[in-house]
């Protein structure tokens, strides 16, 4: 069975018989037609944890018509037990399937192609009617495509008019509604200083609460890179084996070299290394680490 | 047991009614505290069990439930949490058991546990007692760095010496050695599990021992001998990363930092 047939014969909310296999890597889309097809089926719907409880129908003889749906999830489908084919209606989604599934179910089976970023961005478009379009593109991408997420913080404006949707969105951003999610990650923080650009570090900074943050995690990626510039930069005579370090990595360094003078890189090596005892005698409190080092490295340039 | 009659003395005075129920032994690594531990089971018929990685909630319960009488040994690398776990089991321990904690130096422990204890403390061995552990030549050097019987049963005259060349380089040159340089120190250095590499305490004793003796010569200035000391004693730090510690106090010392 196509993806189109399927799609067509829940427009038409006809009801869905024998077995279907829908396959999707993502679970979205196919979760999206369950629902509609919950929204207008007639008969019972059951979830089932095994299969073999979808044989059960077929051992009762004296029953006059199937007069349930049966749903089964799973994430990989690998079962060859062709009784399933007369087994009684049935929708297995999954999201991976076996080549040997394929081959053995292959005309009730329905491939969901991947998402691509278009479809999402028509999907929220659809949704997203009187709001600006580079706002709709700037929740993209603050929910990282992830489509769950998008569909979720989509319904919260689709639940008003039209006209209130752009002010509301507004609203939405100044009260910080979506300030739990954030496209940056530990390793643009420490990138930005490492480069001391600091319009990103500023960027970033604001939003350091929404971002997946280890504190010691930041204070070991900077002592590691800055360890290693220091031993780039400062060695009268830098190779990859004077440095010890291999040849890719030891150009990788290179460009992040002449950021910082002599006097500045030994200031921030040494308070990096003095965090940890910091930290272990009640000096300095883990939270405050990250406003610490921003604060120290910022002060020094 | 070479060194420390006093202790075995002391011991055997107490009957297994009469003797401390919750005891600290405090002394340097290799003193002989296992030893000492071991020589108070055998005393007292008292089974040796080392429950320093066994300190959970349900563990400590199944050790009150234990009827027959055995000698809890815990280390003092435990951390803060399994500290604060274990103050009630120090505090009233199960009849017949007994529980000792063996530290290196008493500021590993909770103040809480050190109220809760007894301490017993290793005196010094002289270097007679020292020598009669090795066949090995020991001079003042020598026995002022491996001090007690453990550290001497694993004194390599080739890596002492070795030790004790780059400790003289570290106190007395590294304010004319290039910031690079300087880090590939850490590199010699076994901060973990690495082999082939100086042991970290015993090098930290040998910058001690080295740095006190150039200050007294006036070879150095007096803060190198200060700021080794504070090494020395901050390795002791719970969970301490020592790679960061050494790394910083031979930043602080090329910069001269008080």
């Amino acid at each position: 069975m196509t993806l189109e047939d399927l799609k067509s014969k829940v427009e038409r909310k006809e009801d869905i018989t024998g077995l279907v296999i829908i396959c999707d890597s993502v679970g979205f889309i196919a979760h999206q037609y369950l629902d509609s097809i919950k929204r207008y089926y007639n008969k019972e719907i059951v979830d089932i944890d095994v299969l073999d409880s979808a044989y059960s129908c077929n051992k009762d003889i004296f029953s006059l018509e199937n007069t349930s749906l049966f749903i089964f999830r799973c994430d990989s489908f690998d079962s060859v037990d062709t009784r399933l084919k007369d087994s009684c209606d049935l929708i297995i989604i999954c999201k991976k399937i076996t080549k040997e599934s394929e081959d053995v179910f292959s005309t009730y089976l329905v491939k969901i192609p991947k998402l691509e970023e278009w479809q999402m961005q028509d999907y929220v478009y659809s949704f997203g009617e009187g709001i600006e379009s580079k706002n709709l593109d700037q929740l993209i991408k603050v929910c990282n495509n992830d489509i769950f997420r998008i569909s979720s913080e989509i319904s919260k404006l689709s639940i008003f008019t039209v006209p209130e949707r752009s002010a509301l969105y507004s609203k939405f951003m100044n009260d910080g509604a979506l300030n739990d999610l954030s496209s940056y990650s530990i390793f643009d923080f420490t990138s930005s200083i490492m480069k001391h650009d600091i319009d990103k570090l500023r960027s970033i900074y604001t939003e350091i609460e929404n971002i997946d943050i280890e504190p010691l995690g930041v204070v070991t990626i900077l002592y590691n890179n800055f360890k290693n510039v220091i031993k780039v930069q400062l060695s009268s005579s830098a190779s990859p084996e004077t440095c010890g370090i291999p040849a890719k990595q030891f150009w990788a360094i290179k460009y992040s070299c002449g950021y910082y003078n002599r006097d500045q890189l030994i200031k921030i090596f040494l308070m990096l290394t003095s965090i940890d005892k910091r930290l272990k005698t009640g000096e300095l409190p883990v939270d405050c680490i990250i406003d610490y080092v921003v604060t120290f490295i910022l002060n020094l340039v | 047991m070479v060194g420390n009659e006093d202790l075995i003395k002391l011991i055997d005075s107490f009957t297994l009614d009469t003797f401390p129920r919750s005891l600290i032994l405090c002394g340097d690594r290799g003193c002989g505290k296992r030893t000492l531990v071991d020589y108070i089971g055998k005393r007292f018929h008292l089974p040796v069990k080392d429950i320093t990685k066994n300190l959970s909630l349900d563990e400590i319960t199944g050790y009150y439930l234990n009827v027959e009488p055995v000698l809890y040994m815990i280390d003092s690398t435990i951390s803060v949490k399994d500290q604060n776990s274990i103050l009630k089991f120090i505090e009233e321990p199960f009849k017949n058991s007994y529980v000792i904690v063996c530290c290196v130096c008493k500021q590993q422990l909770l103040s809480t546990i050190l109220n809760r204890c007894l301490v017993w403390e290793f005196k010094s061995y002289s270097k007679d007692q020292l020598q009669s552990f090795t066949n090995e030549v020991l001079d003042d050097k020598i026995t002022s760095v491996y001090n007690t019987p453990g550290k001497i049963k694993a004194y390599n005259p080739d890596s002492f010496g070795s030790m004790l060349s780059l400790a003289d380089k570290i106190v007395k040159l590294i304010d004319r050695a290039g910031v690079a340089n300087i880090l590939t120190i850490s590199d010699k250095i076994n901060f973990g599990e690495e082999t082939n590499k100086f042991n970290f305490d015993t090098l930290v004793d040998i910058l001690l021992m080295t740095s006190k003796l150039s200050a007294i010569n006036g070879e150095i200035d007096s803060n190198v001998f200060f700021q080794t000391r504070d090494l020395s004693n901050d390795r002791y730090i719970f969970n301490i990363n020592r790679k960061y510690l050494f790394e910083n106090y031979l930043f602080r010392l090329k910069l001269g930092v008080v």
